[in-house]
C-alpha cells in the first residue's frame, strides 16, 4: 500500500513535470505524422500497398508492409525515445535525497529497500505510461490506415520497458552515490550513445589499437557487466522486420537476458550504498 | 524505560581521503525523555543536536552506544508509526499541494483513507492552513510551509514528536499559537523533543532542557533550574538621584549601582532592601516598581558558551 502510494506519486510528480509532458508531446507528433502521411492503397477492397507522403512501399507476399512502418518509426525514434525518457525520469533519485526530503521520507515507517524500489517503479510506471501511449497509438494508427494490426508491437513495448529498467538502474546507482542529476544524465547519455555502442563493437575497435589479451578480456567483461542497450535498441527495431529480414538478423534474447542481470546489480549496489548511508 | 534514551550515542563523521578527517558530531551523549514531557535541545550552530535526532529517527547510523524509541532499538523502522517528525528546512515535493502532502505523508505512516481525509481536516484547521489547502506548496511562504510541516508531523498522532526548529520563520503569532499546540500535545500525554536556536521559544514552553556542545552534553535538567531567580534587585523610580544620596545608599550595600532611572543591587537580606526603599522615600523618591531579577534560559546558555571558551 505504502509501496502503492509512492510509485503513482512519482508518476504524477513527473507528469506534473515539463519533462514528462515534452515526452509525451515528442510521442503525439510522430502519431501525427504518421497519421496524416500514411495512407493504405486498396485494389478493389484488397490492400496492394501503402504510401508514406506518396512514397509507395507495396504488398510483397509473406511480406507484412507494417512492419516496415513500425520498424522505420520505433527504430528511427528509438534514440529521442531513451534520450528524452532518461531525462523526464532522472531527477527522481537526486530529488528524493535531498537534504529535508529524504528525512521526512526515512521518518515514515517504510523501509529503504521499499522507498527506493518504489521510487524506481514509479519512474519506470511514468515512462511506461507514456510509451503505452506512443506504441498504442502507433497500433491503433497503423492499424485504421492499412487494416493490419501487428500485435508485435506490445512484446516490442515490453522490451523497451526492459531498457528503461537498465537505464534507470543506472539512474538510480548514480543518483544514489552522487545526488546529483546533471551527474546521472551524463553517465546514462555517455553509456547510452558512446559506451554501449563501443563496447558491442570492442573487438573491432579495441583491436585497432592493441592486442593485449589483458586489455580485451577487461572490455569484455565491461560489455558483459553493463547493459548491452546498442543491442537491445537493435533487436527491438528488428522485431517487427518482415520474415525476409528476420531471417538476416535472427531475433536473439540473449542482450536482454545479460542485461537484466546487470539492470538487477546495479539496482542491488544501489540499495547497499543507500541502506549504509548517513542523511 | 522512557520513550527516548540514548546510551553513550557517538557519531563520528569522516571524509578526506581515506576518511582521515573525522569531524565527533556526538561524544558519549546519554539522555533520557520522559513520557508527557517538552525536552528542548539547545546548542549553537553544529553542535549536534539535527544529528541526534537523526540517529533517533533511523536517518543517520551512530558510530557507537545505543539509542531506543517507545522501548526499541531505534533499527525498528515499523516503530515509526507512532513518531511524527518535522525536519529543519524541509523540502515538500513541490507539484503537491498542503493538502496532498498531508494525504501522501499520511498513507505513508499507515493510515487508511477514512481516518485520513478526518484528520486532514482536523490538522489543517490547527494549524490554520484550511484556506491555503488547495495550493501549490512552492507558492507557500516560510511561515506556512512550517504549519503544513506540523501538521504532517502530527498526521498519525504520533506518541513521539520530534521539531526541528519549528518556529523558524513563523510570525509572533504564529509562534504562539505552535506553542499552545505543543503545550496541549504535552498535556494528551505526548512527548515532545524540540530542537531550537530560540532559547526564549524553548523557556517559555519546555519541561526540560539539554544544552550541546560540541557534541557533548554540558548541561541538562528541569527549565526552571536554568531560570533560577538571583538576589540580585531592580529599583526603578521617578526623578532623580543625587551623589551624596547614591554614597548614602551604597553605604547599606556597595553592589548597589545606578543605570538611568534603574538602582541594581544584590542582597538577600529584606533589612537592606528596606533601608534602601525607606532612604528613597525619605528623599521624595517616587518608586515606580521593585522587582527580583530573574535569570533566563538565555543568560545561563551564553554563560555556559563562555564558560568554555574562557582560557
Amino acid at each position: 500500500m505504502k509501496s502503492l502510494t509512492i510509485i503513482l506519486n512519482t508518476v504524477y510528480e513527473s507528469i506534473t513535470r515539463l519533462t514528462l509532458l515534452f515526452y509525451l508531446a515528442f510521442g503525439t507528433i510522430i502519431l501525427l505524422v504518421i497519421a496524416f502521411g500514411l495512407r493504405g492503397l486498396y485494389d478493389d477492397g484488397v490492400l496492394i500497398g501503402i504510401s508514406f507522403f506518396g512514397n509507395q512501399i507495396p504488398v510483397i507476399d509473406g511480406i507484412d508492409p507494417s512492419g516496415f512502418i513500425f520498424m522505420t518509426t520505433v527504430g528511427g525514434s528509438m534514440s529521442a525515445i531513451l534520450l528524452l525518457g532518461a531525462f523526464a525520469t532522472a531527477s527522481i533519485i537526486p530529488e528524493t535525497l535531498r537534504k529535508g526530503t529524504i528525512d521526512i521520507y526515512l521518518s515514515k515507517p517504510i523501509s529503504r529497500l521499499a522507498l527506493l524500489l518504489s521510487k524506481y517503479m514509479g519512474a519506470i510506471s511514468a515512462i511506461g505510461v507514456a510509451l503505452f501511449y506512443f506504441m498504442a497509438g502507433l497500433f491503433i494508427i497503423i492499424g485504421i490506415k492499412t487494416g493490419i494490426w501487428n500485435t508485435d508491437v506490445f512484446p516490442a513495448l515490453g522490451l523497451i520497458i526492459l531498457m528503461f529498467m537498465c537505464i534507470q538502474s543506472m539512474s538510480t546507482l548514480v543518483g544514489v552515490l552522487f545526488k546529483n542529476m546533471g551527474l546521472v544524465l551524463v553517465f546514462v547519455y555517455l553509456h547510452l550513445f558512446l559506451f554501449s555502442p563501443f563496447l558491442r563493437l570492442r573487438k573491432e575497435l579495441v583491436g585497432l589499437l592493441t592486442e593485449n589479451a589483458i586489455v580485451h578480456r577487461i572490455f569484455d567483461g565491461l560489455y558483459y557487466a553493463l547493459p548491452q542497450l546498442s543491442e537491445m535498441q537493435e533487436r527491438i527495431s528488428f522485431l517487427f522486420a518482415p520474415a525476409a529480414i528476420e531471417e538476416i538478423t535472427k531475433f536473439s534474447f540473449t542482450p536482454f537476458s545479460y542485461s537484466l542481470i546487470s539492470c538487477a546489480a546495479m539496482f542491488l549496489l544501489a540499495y547497499i550504498k543507500f541502506k549504509r548511508s548517513d542523511y | 524505560m522512557h520513550p527516548i534514551e540514548t546510551r553513550n550515542l557517538t557519531k563520528i563523521f569522516t571524509s578526506g581521503l581515506f576518511n582521515k578527517l573525522e569531524v565527533r558530531a556526538l561524544d558519549d551523549v546519554s539522555l533520557e525523555v520522559k513520557k508527557g514531557e517538552i525536552f528542548g535541545l539547545l546548542g549553537p550552530n553544529g553542535a549536534g543536536k539535527t544529528t541526534f535526532i537523526r540517529i533517533l529517527l533511523g536517518i543517520t547510523y551512530p558510530t557507537m552506544g545505543e539509542a531506543f524509541l517507545l522501548e526499541k532499538p531505534v533499527s525498528h523502522y515499523q516503530l515509526k508509526t507512532r513518531i511524527g517528525y518535522l525536519p529543519e528546512n524541509h523540502q515538500f515535493p513541490k507539484h503537491m499541494t498542503g493538502e496532498r502532502i498531508l494525504i501522501y505523508f499520511g498513507k505513508l505512516s499507515g493510515l487508511d483513507n477514512h481516518t485520513l481525509r478526518k484528520k486532514c481536516e482536523e490538522l489543517l484547521h490547527l494549524v490554520n492552513m484550511t484556506k491555503w489547502k488547495g495550493v501549490r506548496v512552492k507558492k507557500y511562504s516560510k511561515g506556512m510551509l512550517q504549519r503544513i510541516g506540523l501538521a504532517q508531523a502530527m498526521i498519525n498522532d504520533p506518541d513521539v514528536l520530534f521539531l526541528d526548529e519549528p518556529t523558524d520563520g513563523v510570525d509572533p503569532v504564529g509562534r504562539k499559537e505552535i506553542r499552545d499546540i505543543l503545550k496541549r500535545l504535552r498535556d494528551r500525554g505526548k512527548t515532545i523533543f524540540l530542537n531550537s536556536h530560540l532559547l526564549s521559544e524553548v523557556e517559555m514552553v519546555s519541561d526540560r532542557v539539554a544544552i550541546l556542545k560540541r557534541g557533548k552534553v554540558i548541561r541538562s535538567g528541569a527549565t526552571t533550574e536554568f531560570t533560577i531567580t538571583s538576589d540580585e534587585h531592580e529599583v526603578k523610580f521617578d526623578g532623580s538621584i543625587s551623589d551624596d544620596l547614591l554614597n548614602t545608599l551604597r553605604s547599606y550595600n556597595p553592589t548597589l549601582r545606578l543605570e538611568g532611572n534603574v538602582l541594581t543591587f544584590t542582597t538577600a537580606d529584606r533589612v537592606t532592601i528596606n533601608n534602601i526603599i525607606d532612604k528613597l522615600r525619605e528623599e521624595n523618591i517616587s518608586i515606580e516598581s521593585i522587582s527580583k531579577r530573574k535569570g533566563t534560559l538565555e543568560d545561563t546558555f551564553i554563560d555556559l558558551m563562555n564558560e568554555d571558551s574562557a582560557p
